[in-house]
């Protein structure tokens, strides 16, 4: 068993795990954050993305060790004082999800995007986003809503 | 990388952002229309990645005109010996070695200086 | 009496499960871990077709932290296996026993089950379980699988044909011989599987106090699993309790019973503790049911002018190593023959099917089922004839549709159409697309040596089916009922329960538009509960196109006995006659004097106030159950318009423009409408292009995982243009036509038309389905066209 000491959403969590244990796993089973979601634990769907250290990251193919002394962000952290974030609120207007499994991962991806590529066209949203797959929306409503919020969170509003 | 060389990489992928199915990667110094020198390899169109020294030399040879380029690709079809899997057949990453041989010389061509 | 206007039915209204979704509080399978809890996993069959001599669980069982191990015959000795049973002839029914027993049929098959401490334990023990397996002769298609010395999978069926049926209606030979032209075509549509972004899973709990069984499931049928449990497990049903919690996506992959969901169940019940599984995606791609494996060999008759006079199917599926329940293996073969005539007016007409068991994953429904093959049938033949008629191919469309004048309409496979809009639609869709100018294009396109194509797909499909027709003929069970409850509190909001149960389409926000609306109070004040056999009245489940004119009906029944209710009990409290009663923005008052009103919170409030508030005789409370069977179904159709470009050196396919022009009735949630065909119409495009199951001569899964079995990513799917025609349902209350599957059932059809219409220049038609670079690389090379 190793422990492993790390941030998440500004709160400082320590637990002990197997060294073979998944980041993901270790996120939704020790730290009780079940938002970040397993579809795939070969890297390719995205559903398990968070912000490692401020940068987006597949926590499906990690181990929790590796997160010892990181800094996560999970989309438990996007809700300020009970409200929306603007990105969640554009995808509430856009209709940017259906079963929603796949988007706490399309959130993060977005958001890690959009502080890259604070004004992106159509086409780089979607070279942004490609990195998560989803079944259900046919990624429009997510397109919509990622141009939506981009200039909002431009703004630093 | 010398001084004023042109490359690109051409990579052919069914969806957006996967593993190429075949990937040629292209470095040129031009003089001119001269070739100076070229280099090109291949990704996915064989166990390894592999320099296709043949196609390279009838660049050096020839020049970079539209006939070389395209004597260059066709040579690169001849010098891989491509796998099947289910997402593409040998004898299609072979023809695609050949397209993005072609596409990689005229994008490397076009960025290189001289 | 009077009512305020709808106000909601119609409107664009976000969502009311975003938030938590958002938020990353959904309540997926996964996601709950009550106390005591063992996690379980499943050996799976590295075999496609073997007998099991021996299994050894004793290094598993002795593995710390494991709590037990079941095997096909410890399943055998709790459950009874899984028969769905067939009313209809010519379908055979087989036993799928939640874990093997005796043999495997396919690789993946679930074999022995481990229940631990954790996942990773769980796992440990599954590599010691040892298994001698003897190898049987794999099954690897159809065409092996029909021979006279094929093995058979099934015994007791004695042969590997399980399902056949025809429709037929007059004299097609007789047409066909006559015709001026017959085009055929052998269709190939490859196997498929839905892919949701949650993998399957469910969690069992069973108290032996209370002798009650909980499961939480990813299902879209909980009131369909809780009945065959019941049967299975040997238990009252009031002692079972289904739930399924939010759900990762459905499209049909999560309609059916899995042995999975048994044999938690077992194993829960023998443990006396809750046991989660929780699939991975590799389980997914070997288990989960796969979708729209076909053969069709076709022939359509038509005279010089394009007009049909005869249409001739033979389909054959692959449906795989076991029939499911409920739907059995024939839903996919007899739904592709039920609708391979189309919109269209068919005079004569034989489509016969055959079901054929090999060693892979059984079939099973995925959105559109049957139907995207059918289309892509129909809609390939319809702009085969358009060519060699030197025909425009939507011309040739409009020469055959049903007309207005013609409905209702029926089909050559005995289904009825309504009313719907198939030329609106087309014209529509043309105009949307601008279609003289796409032609324009394509012309300049090909001058310049570009590949451009231009397809369109028109179809039509039955929603929202009642109890007349099974939605998958011969089934074992009605599906052709729902129920909505439909309760106010004292202080004045509403409860609304339902036995549907939602996977992404929303459905917690558009019945609760309907209820708002039919008893006039804000949607906020409606809460809507779905998906819980414990609190719904009776009810099946979300699939088949069938939740919002289902439950939307009840609703709307309901809705209308708790009104009427309402204005009774205003009445008495105005002294007033309900009949001079209006309800309008949350106020019950006199018609003509609005200072003599109630808040409907005080006529809700006087109802459960007890019979002094009550006028004389009328029984307390404020709540309605209402159920309702629309008999038969309803029409919906659409036709979509893509605009393609085939690269000419790498034979990449772009979908530069998608238009769709759909019509599904009256609309509750435009947002939610789009959406569906948003998503409906990517999986389409990425069946068409991308997306391919395939197993090798041993029956080994090739595309095991998503590097191999290819999902579209945002890149490869375009903007859509979604337009709407209402042509509201005679036969629905409300309204309502059902359309989430409409995106599937056009979309592989319209991209192979425009591939085809790209590439008619070099004489090729695209067959086979998907059109990777790769065929059409071959098909082009044939033709002559590289170099």
């Amino acid at each position: 068993m190793v422990t492993v000491r790390l941030k998440v959403n500004g709160v400082a969590h320590e637990g002990r795990c197997e060294p073979r244990k998944l980041l993901v796993d270790f996120i939704r089973e020790d730290l009780g954050l079940t938002g970040t979601h397993v579809g795939c634990e070969h890297g390719i769907c995205g559903a398990c993305t968070i912000l490692f250290n401020g940068e987006a990251a597949r926590s499906c193919i990690m181990l929790a060790v590796q997160a010892d002394g990181a800094e996560l962000a999970t989309v438990e952290g996007l809700m300020r004082d009970g409200k929306l974030h603007p990105l969640q609120e554009a995808f509430r207007e856009h209709h940017g999800l259906q079963c929603g499994f796949c988007t706490p991962g399309m959130l993060m991806t977005a958001l890690d995007f959009l502080r890259t590529n604070p004004s992106p066209s159509d086409r780089e949203i979607r070279e942004g986003i490609s990195a998560v797959l989803c079944r259900c929306t046919g990624y429009q409503g997510i397109v919509n809503a990622v141009r939506a919020a981009a200039p909002i969170l431009a703004s630093g509003r | 990388m010398p001084a004023g060389a042109g490359y690109a990489l051409e990579e052919f992928a069914r969806r957006h952002g996967d593993f190429a199915i075949v990937g040629i990667a292209a470095i040129v110094v031009r003089d001119g229309q001269r070739c100076t020198l070229a280099r090109l390899a291949t990704a996915g169109a064989g166990p390894v990645p592999v320099r296709l020294r043949a196609a390279e030399e009838i660049l050096e040879r020839e020049g970079l005109g539209e006939a070389a380029i395209e004597a260059a690709a066709r040579r690169a079809t001849e010098l891989v010996d491509p796998d099947a899997d289910i997402h593409a057949s040998a004898d299609y990453r072979r023809h695609l070695a050949g397209v993005l041989t072609k596409r990689a010389l005229t994008r490397a061509i076009g960025v290189a200086r001289g | 009496m009077g009512l305020s206007l709808p106000r909601l039915v119609g409107a664009r209204v976000a969502r009311r499960e975003d938030p938590r979704l958002l938020t990353g509080q959904g309540s997926y399978v996964d996601d709950h871990r009550p106390a005591r809890m063992l996690y379980a996993a499943f050996l799976r069959s590295p075999h496609a077709h073997a007998r099991i001599a021996r299994i050894d669980v004793s290094a598993a069982l002795a593995l710390p932290g494991v709590a037990a191990v079941l095997t096909g015959e410890d399943i055998a000795r709790a459950a009874k296996p899984v028969r769905a049973e067939s009313k209809t002839p010519n379908v055979q029914t087989t036993s799928f026993p939640p874990l093997a027993l005796g043999k495997v049929r396919h690789v993946g098959e679930a074999v022995a089950m481990v229940a631990a401490e954790s996942r990773y334990v769980a796992e440990d023990a599954v590599e010691r379980l040892v298994v001698d397996y003897e190898p049987l002769p794999v099954v690897k298609n159809t065409e092996d699988a029909l021979e006279p010395a094929s093995p058979v999978l099934h015994e007791e069926a004695g042969t590997n044909l399980l399902v056949s049926r025809e429709f037929a209606r007059g004299d097609v030979d007789g047409a066909l011989a006559g015709a001026a032209l017959v085009v055929r075509e052998r269709f190939r549509f490859h196997r498929h599987t839905p892919v949701c972004m949650e993998n399957r899973g469910c969690l069992a709990d069973y108290t032996t106090g209370s002798g009650t069984l909980t499961l939480r499931s990813s299902a879209q049928c909980p009131g369909l699993v809780r009945d065959i449990l019941t049967d299975l497990l040997g238990m009252p049903e009031h002692q079972i309790r289904v739930i399924a919690t939010d759900v990762g996506g459905g499209f049909g992959a999560k309609a059916s019973l899995y042995p999975e969901e048994i044999a938690t169940c077992v194993m829960a019940r023998r443990l006396g503790r809750p046991v989660k599984w929780i699939g991975d995606r590799r389980e997914d791609l070997l288990s989960t049911t796969h979708a729209w494996d076909e053969i069709v060999e076709a022939e359509l008759g038509v005279n010089r002018d394009g007009t049909i006079v005869g249409l001739r199917a033979q389909v054959t599926a692959d449906v795989g190593a076991y029939s499911i329940y409920p739907w059995t293996a024939a839903i996919e073969p007899v739904q592709t023959i039920s609708f391979l005539p189309g919109p269209y007016r068919v005079p004569t007409y034989r489509g016969r099917t055959r079901g054929v068991a090999t060693c892979k994953a059984p079939l099973g429904p995925y959105r559109g089922v049957g139907r995207p093959p059918a289309v892509f049938v129909i809609e390939g033949l319809m702009d085969r004839a358009a060519r060699q008629l030197g025909l425009d191919p939507t011309e040739i469309r409009l020469r055959n549709f049903i007309r207005d004048e013609d409905f209702p309409y029926k089909s050559p496979s005995g289904i009825v159409w309504d009313r719907s809009s198939f030329t609106g639609s087309l014209l529509k869709a043309r105009e949307a697309l601008d279609y003289k100018a796409a032609r324009d294009e394509q012309r300049r396109a090909r001058t310049a040596g570009r590949w451009l194509g231009i397809g369109v797909a028109s179809y039509v499909e039955l929603t929202g089916i009642g109890s007349a027709i099974p939605v998958s003929p011969g089934m074992p069970v009605s599906t052709g009922t729902e129920a909505a409850t439909i309760r106010f509190d004292p202080a004045g909001k509403v409860t609304a329960v339902f036995g549907v149960a939602s996977h992404g389409q929303g459905l917690e926000t558009t019945l609760a538009q309907i209820v708002a609306d039919e008893v006039g109070v804000p949607i906020e004040d409606v809460r809507v509960l779905h998906g819980d056999t414990e609190v719904s009245p009776y009810g099946t489940g979300t699939y088949a196109s069938r939740s919002l004119v289902l439950a939307g009906g009840a609703a709307i029944l309901a809705g209308r006995a708790v009104r009427e209710k309402m204005l009774l009990i205003a009445g008495h409290l105005l002294e007033a006659d309900p009949a001079d009663i209006t309800l309008a923005d949350g106020r019950l008052a006199v018609r003509g004097m609005p200072d003599r009103s109630v808040m409907i919170q005080q006529v809700a409030r006087a109802a459960y106030s007890g019979v002094r508030q009550l006028p004389k005789g009328l029984e307390p409370g404020l709540e309605a159950t209402k159920f309702y069977d629309p008999y038969y179904g309803t029409a919906s159709n659409a036709t979509h318009l893509a605009l393609v470009e085939v690269d000419r050196a790498t034979f990449q396919v772009k979908t530069l423009r998608y238009v769709v022009v759909e019509d599904c009735g009256r609309m509750v949630n435009p947002l939610i409408v789009d959406g569906q065909v948003h998503g409906g119409v990517a999986q389409g495009i990425g069946a068409a292009l991308l997306e391919e199951i395939v197993y090798d001569e041993h029956g080994q899964l090739l595309s095991g995982t998503l590097m191999d079995y290819v999902v579209p990513s945002a890149c490869e799917i375009p903007m859509m243009e979604v337009h709407h025609l209402e042509t509201p349902s005679p036969v629905t209350l409300g309204g309502f036509r059902g359309m989430g599957e409409g995106g599937t059932i056009g979309a592989p059809a319209a991209i192979a038309n425009a591939i085809a219409d790209a590439l008619s220049p070099l004489g090729i038609e695209v067959a086979e389905l998907p059109v990777s670079p790769d065929r059409l690389f071959r098909l082009i090379g044939r033709a002559g066209g590289l170099g």
